[in-house]
């Protein structure tokens, strides 16, 4: 963050630039994208089965992009960077997990009986 | 404490008003990812809405997330946005060792494939619009176009920054104010990435498990 360079050129954030990185993050989101389409164009696995796959690609995704895109990592250059990442996190968790918790409670006390069994959020 | 350590208020310099060396590349970046945090926050929100209007009563008996999303398009898309962050990054190779034609090329490829990302996903919901499924026909149809729209929304705009940085690097070349936009602009480019990981897998691939 206090690094001076003369050049801007040589600033640490425009040398952060790493073709190799930028072609295998590419690579790799594609199949992680590719892999879990195709399980489930395919019906291959129960619902919960998919989900869990979706969901831990998404994860895998994240860390792919995050490091070998955006260099979010704990060198000097990025490092606050990565930590105001850290700390967005629980605010998203808590933004769509009690959100989603209260709803789910809600809807189980006033939908009309027929729905009452219904998936929380289903379809 | 003792009292020869009171602090005059009146002569007391609580600052230095010579400013201090920050790094402007840097500090600005890192406010701009600040923002582009604050923006996701947003997105968080609109994801909580997907989630709570995804209940089948929200539907209001007209069609749901099997009915409406097409992953396999989507999927065509992700392949052009993830290839438009691609030829972005191709642009920062380029800057990395000052070829200006290197990141002039980037940054029309990123123009062009992102371009075509909003081309798909604009096919994708004149066909929802033309088979009556428009955001006023359900809350879930409005938390659905919303989510998916916004997430278009920053494209539009970043079409539309990669247009005036072109213009920028080829009449001022790689000064500190050019570098520090791109560098902002890569930011910006690359999260949407981010951003479509989670709308391509929480609507897209999980809408597909429910096809009745």
């Amino acid at each position: 963050m206090s690094i001076e360079t003369r050049d801007p050129l040589q600033h640490p954030e425009v040398q952060l630039a790493r073709g190799r990185h930028y072609v295998g993050a590419y690579v790799v989101s594609l199949l992680l994208t590719g892999g879990p389409l195709w399980l489930v164009v395919r019906h291959l696995g129960t619902p919960r089965r998919l989900m869990i796959v979706v969901i831990a690609s998404a994860a895998a995704l994240t860390l792919v992009q995050g490091y070998f895109w955006l260099r979010l990592d704990f060198s000097r250059t990025q490092r606050w960077m990565t930590a105001a990442l850290v700390l967005f996190i629980p605010l998203v968790v808590m933004t769509i997990g009690l959100t989603a918790w209260m709803f789910a409670t809600l809807y189980a006390r006033t939908m009309i009986p027929t729905l009452m069994h219904a998936p929380a959020f289903g379809h | 404490m003792s009292q020869d350590a009171h602090v005059d208020s009146a002569t007391a310099v609580l600052w230095d008003r010579g400013g201090t060396k920050h790094d402007m590349i840097a500090t600005r970046t890192f406010g701009f990812w600040l923002y582009l945090l604050s923006d996701a926050m947003i997105v968080s929100s609109l994801f909580a809405s997907y989630l709570v209007l995804g209940h089948r009563v929200n539907a209001a008996a007209g069609p749901s997330a099997g009915d409406v999303v097409h992953p396999i398009a989507a999927f065509w898309g992700t392949v052009l946005l993830f290839s438009a962050i691609l030829a972005y990054g191709g642009a920062m190779v380029g800057l990395k060792r000052g070829d200006r034609r290197a990141v002039l090329a980037g940054l029309g490829g990123a123009f062009v494939l992102g371009a075509g990302f909003l081309f798909v996903e604009g096919r994708d919901f004149a066909e929802l619009a033309l088979h009556g499924m428009v955001p006023e026909r359900s809350g879930y149809l409005s938390a659905f176009y919303t989510l998916v729209l916004y997430h278009g929304a920053h494209l539009v705009f970043g079409l539309l920054w990669i247009a005036v940085m072109m213009a920028q690097v080829a009449r001022q070349g790689f000064t500190a104010n050019v570098i520090y936009r791109l560098l902002n602009l890569k930011l910006f480019w690359f999260f949407q990435g981010f951003v479509w990981i989670y709308v391509f897998s929480f609507v897209y691939l999980t809408g597909a498990l429910h096809v009745h």
